[in-house]
């Protein structure tokens, strides 16, 4: 009984992050772009998810765009509050060449579309993807909601935002965005 | 197969091999005056989903306890395209009834319905039993580091530095003790943690950000505990009445769909098993009549009934971490920290068990006896 136990609870590591909103974590946030070593990651992981509509959507087909992949919930207040900052990155760069996808942590479509009426937010402000069982959110090793990776066009992730953008016009966050939209 | 609802619920009952079913007259002649009798009923039902599905309801302890006993469990599918079973761990710490819907399931529903028996708990400490001693294979157990409760490095200091001040002949109540103090004293709860929390200790200390719920304020104390060489545990379960102590906020009848609660127990050798709870202590003070100081009368009675106490308006589900659904689609990356909502998946993925709305489901206690 018990080597089956040690056997389960050596793997036990998962799941339970995405309840974690990163206000919790002040230590490990800092407001700004951060080396996407800070997460572990060398690579872009593969992200292929349907969205709210029930269409799969395939990161490597955005390659020759600058794509924000922002992993958040609506019961994490940082991430309500973070909304309307990606929207509007969305809106002002979107014709240069942003494309913003906000993956959604394992709640289901009412609760999703709830969260959007409810703060006069149209369905396709941002594309929305569903990571219904966490598993995308696993592979790209944030640690808590929300994150943001920043990935350039040829598809590798430049840097990762850990914590709520808070302000999208600063030099910060639309520097960083139009740097790579130039490049 | 095609079979008649009728013949889907035979075939689920005689699944079971528990000392259940028992009819309800059978309940009421083992019943004894301290003890209390409820009916627990949790109902799913997957709206909005077509074909093949699975569902994992958390049933209670696998053994019976001299402070819970199961008396019943009855299922009952609400579909012909339905099989039932009820799933052990292999550790048996924990049990589920686990449901299947074929492909051509048009109706994704089931009941189940717990009927069990408790008492209150009461720590005795001036008549200590020799007998009662873990073996060291039990104890090696009790005191093991999981995923999220690690009994190492920034734990097991925080273990050492609760009881700095103890003598050396400090026994296991003294020590579970200090640590309960260091716990009510320095943690505190965050109405905004969703569900229960996770209970991510590590995480929790290394951020010095000691808010949460259950999940986490008593996963500190266990996680403390077996640092520390106690042998501790998380009992995972839901409230199934009102208080009779009058703390409005420790208890809930009827409607009791998110009124899940965990517990924990720490061992000392001569009393067994202990009950304590900070986390309530910590509920108290945070929600009572809309907040308390820790000063207050109703704080410091509560604090000192919940080390060695439990009012058993509760229900335990199980001991169980790092939870492997059987039958998941998901294989270990759906891996669940502890199982005290249901779960189910369906071919779009996992439903959030946090969110009984649009999972759907439902459940509620009512006394019986």
């Amino acid at each position: 009984m018990i080597d089956l136990i040690k056997k389960q609870t050596a793997r036990g590591i998962f799941l339970s992050l995405f309840f974690i909103c990163l206000s919790l974590w002040g230590g490990y946030a800092s407001a700004q772009w951060q080396a996407v070593s800070k997460v572990g990651l060398s690579q872009t992981p593969p992200l292929l998810l349907n969205n709210l509509a029930g269409t799969p959507v395939n990161i490597n087909a955005f390659k020759g765009k600058v794509v924000i992949v922002n992993f958040w919930a609506s019961w994490c207040e940082p991430c309500r509050e973070e909304f309307t900052e990606l929207t509007y990155l969305q809106d002002k760069y979107g014709a240069k060449g942003l494309k913003v996808f906000a993956v959604n942590l394992a709640e289901m479509k009412p609760r999703i579309t709830q969260f959007l009426k409810g703060n006069g937010i149209s369905e396709n402000a941002i594309e929305i993807l569903q990571d219904r069982n966490s598993i995308i959110y696993k592979t790209w090793k944030a640690r808590g909601i929300p994150t943001t990776f920043l990935i350039n066009k040829q598809g590798k992730i430049d840097s990762v935002w850990i914590g709520a953008i808070d302000n999208a016009d600063s030099e910060e966050v639309s520097g960083k965005i139009e740097t790579l939209l130039r490049q | 197969m095609t079979i008649t609802r009728r013949s889907a619920i035979k075939a689920i009952t005689s699944a079971f091999a528990l000392p259940a079913l028992n009819p309800i007259t059978s309940v009421f002649a083992q019943s004894s005056p301290e003890w209390t009798t409820y009916e627990i009923v949790t109902e799913v039902n997957l709206e909005n989903t077509n074909g093949a599905a699975e569902a994992w309801i958390p049933l209670p302890l696998v053994l019976n306890t001299d402070y819970f006993k199961t008396l019943s469990i009855r299922p009952e599918a609400g579909d012909t395209k339905v099989e039932s079973k009820i799933y052990e761990t292999p550790d048996k710490q924990a049990r589920m009834l686990w449901t299947k819907w074929d492909k051509s399931a048009n109706a994704h529903s089931v009941k189940v319905a717990m009927i069990v028996s408790t008492r209150n708990r009461h720590l005795e400490l001036s008549s200590p039993n020799p007998a009662l001693k873990l073996s060291k294979e039990e104890q090696k157990f009790w005191t093991r580091a999981t995923a999220y409760l690690p009994t190492d490095g920034i734990v097991k200091a925080k273990a050492q530095e609760c009881l700095a001040s103890l003598p050396a002949n400090a026994t296991d109540v003294d020590k579970a003790k200090a640590i309960y103090n260091w716990v009510v004293d320095n943690t505190h709860r965050d109405p905004k943690t969703r569900g229960c929390g996770q209970g991510d200790v590590k995480l929790m200390l290394e951020t010095n950000n000691l808010g949460g719920k259950c999940a986490d304020i008593n996963a500190v104390f266990v996680a403390l505990a077996r640092s520390a060489g106690i042998a501790a545990r998380d009992v995972y379960g839901i409230r199934i009445a009102d208080s009779a102590r009058g703390y409005k906020s420790l208890g809930k009848s009827g409607e009791i769909t998110k009124a899940q609660h965990c517990r924990a127990e720490f061992y000392a050798s001569g009393y067994g098993w202990c009950p304590v709870d900070p986390a309530d202590v910590r509920k108290v003070i945070l929600e009572e009549t809309g907040g308390l100081a820790v000063t207050d009368p109703k704080v410091v009675a509560i604090r000192d009934y919940l080390f060695g106490n439990w009012e058993m308006n509760w229900m335990a589900y199980n001991y169980d971490h790092d939870i492997a659904l059987p039958g998941s689609k998901l294989g270990r990356n759906g891996v669940i920290p502890f199982l005290m909502y249901p779960q189910a998946e369906s071919k779009e993925g996992r439903f959030d068990s946090l969110d009984p709305d649009n999972f759907k489901y439902k459940i509620t206690s009512r006394l019986i006896g």
